[in-house]
């Protein structure tokens, strides 16, 4: 096995492995043949405001005989303070039948930031996303359906909270328990060469399929440049 | 090897990773917020009605009886405890956490019913009047102002004098207006906004103790509207998110105005004046529900007013109860 094959097992096994997720990018698996890379752009609603940036190279799979995207994503509220951020790395395969139908799935590790002024927050969180719909290399089309699981999450209330209101506030960790899902579909369009454009939009909910409030969905819109 | 060491060995892995998925997380609970009146015995308590409320009283119980309520709904009385000094001025002083909310027991959603909330107040009313009839006064912040009224609506007999800052609503239509006030442009692209819809990303809100957490981190949001001061903020002790979540959706197409012509008392409106949702029109259009009311504006404060304007707020509230309880004219 050759070590770009056995560095790709690696990551999608170790990413199989910790499971935990943060929103992706659309990505078209009917493009993994064409393309060796594919850069992406990105904004929209998911949580906060967000704009992200990523990078995925497509290598082969031979284990599978396919071809897998590595994302890696690099995503920020649109006004970060405190020196917010969120990072995802991934791995995302797809089976495409002969008349453009497939599935195709996608597991991620993320790691989030966040300072607000009664804590800030760590998050070490996995996500296992699978997209069932139509493939062409022109566009696709797919329901989504995510879990969006903690791993571990570090909360550590603000001093201005301890002060204000609460003086026994102190750190804690999270485990499991702490995630939700997504329900949703994407699409992407090949407007021009190699470009696309792309729409991701859903519900989420937790775990125990509560309503997230504020804005218990999420809508980005993004281009992809395959090279 | 036994058959149970087997069994052990076999699914004890699994069954750890299961109960790492519970949905506790294993967090420290009260590593976020404070214990409530189950986890700490410390606490002043009252259970009554199918619940344990954090309650406290100050002053004669023969004296006229006046009961606070907080904000929220889910908040709690911290805020306005500063106002149980007048218990050294006759009154018998009442103050409690409503059901789900400050440090209160926590109930699910289907226990937080608009049965159970007036049920509730009735009977902590009865409790420290010590009889079903002895009259009884209200001071109300907000959410609170609107128990009250909601209280007066069905015994409108019993109800001798209103202190109603800046209440929202009385019926459906009229805080479906309000919200639509509160909300409206909205700055999803400040500070206050980004830290609560992102909170909402890496804490979930499956057990009472992180929806209760989340909640402080969405308070600020409006806070600029209501013209609260942000370098003074009101303290809480802990927001009861199911309460805030499930009343009012609970209480449906409510209106609590179908008898308050029958209430012969006394009703005064307070509102801040940096307030731009709870304005002077809005206790205007709120106010004409009451056969007698009257509006003050306290200057320089917003929904804070209680707090934030202690003397004025202290001078008003002891007016109005002195003259509501000496049977002075509304």
């Amino acid at each position: 096995m050759s070590r770009s094959i056995m560095a790709a097992t690696a990551v999608a096994l170790s990413t199989l492995v910790v499971s935990p997720l943060a929103g992706a990018q659309a990505l078209n698996p009917a493009r993994f043949d064409d393309a060796n890379h594919i850069v992406s752009g990105g904004f929209g609603v998911d949580g906060p405001i967000t704009a992200d940036v990523s990078y995925a190279p497509i290598v082969p799979f031979p284990l599978l005989d396919r071809r897998l995207a590595l994302p890696i994503r690099f995503f920020l509220p649109m006004r970060p303070y405190h020196g917010d951020y969120g990072l995802s790395t991934g791995a995302q395969l797809a089976t495409i039948g002969r008349h453009g139908f497939g599935l195709s799935g996608r597991l991620d590790l993320s790691l989030r930031r966040e300072s607000t002024e009664v804590a800030s927050f760590t998050r070490i969180g996995g996500g296992l996303t699978f997209l069932g719909g139509y493939f062409r290399e022109r566009g696709s089309v797919a329901l989504e359906l995510g879990w969006e699981p903690g791993l571990a999450t570090r909360v550590s209330p603000s001093d201005s909270y301890k002060r204000q209101t609460y003086p026994g506030a102190h750190s804690t960790w999270m485990g499991f328990g702490n995630g939700f899902l997504r329900a949703g579909v994407q699409g992407v369009v090949r407007v021009a060469g190699n470009t696309e454009l792309t729409l991701r939009t859903g519900v989420t909910r937790t775990e125990q399929l509560n309503r997230m409030d504020l804005l218990p969905f999420y809508a980005m819109v993004g281009i992809n440049q395959g090279f | 090897m036994t058959h149970t060491e087997f069994r052990t060995r076999r699914w004890g892995p699994l069954l750890g990773l299961l109960l790492l998925s519970t949905p506790s997380c294993g967090y420290d609970e009260q590593a976020l917020v404070p214990a409530t009146v189950d986890e700490d015995p410390s606490l002043p308590a009252l259970a009554i009605h199918g619940t344990k409320l954090h309650a406290e009283s100050f002053g004669d119980p023969e004296k006229p009886l006046v009961v606070f309520l907080h904000g929220g709904p889910g908040g709690d009385y911290r805020s306005v405890l500063h106002l149980r000094t007048l218990a050294a001025e006759g009154f018998h002083t009442v103050f409690f956490d409503h059901r789900g909310a400050g440090l209160s027991r926590r109930h699910d959603c289907d226990e937080i019913t608009a049965d159970s909330y007036l049920g509730d107040l009735e009977a902590v009313v009865d409790h420290y009047a010590r009889s079903t009839t002895k009259p009884v006064a209200f001071v109300g912040i907000s959410w609170g102002a609107m128990y009250a009224t909601w209280y007066t609506d069905h015994h409108p007999e019993r109800v001798r004098g209103l202190v109603l800052a800046d209440p929202s609503a009385f019926t459906r239509s009229e805080l479906d207006d309000y919200f639509d006030r509160l909300f409206q442009g909205l700055d999803v692209f400040g500070e206050e906004f980004k830290d609560a819809a992102s909170a909402r990303r890496l804490v979930t809100p499956d057990d009472h103790a992180r929806a209760d957490f989340l909640v402080l981190t969405a308070s600020p949001v409006i806070d600029g509207k209501l013209g609260i001061d942000s370098a003074r903020p009101e303290p809480v002790w802990r927001n009861g998110a199911a309460a805030q979540t499930c009343l009012l959706a609970a209480a449906g197409d409510f209106d609590w105005t179908k008898n308050l012509a029958r209430y012969q008392g006394r009703a005064l409106f307070m509102r801040g004046d940096k307030n731009e949702v709870h304005t002077l029109a809005h206790h205007q259009r709120l106010a004409a529900h009451y056969p007698s009311a009257r509006i003050v504006t306290v200057p320089g404060v917003g929904h804070d007013m209680l707090y934030n304007a202690p003397t004025q707020s202290l001078e008003l509230i002891r007016t109005e109860l002195n003259a509501a309880f000496s049977g002075g004219a509304p």
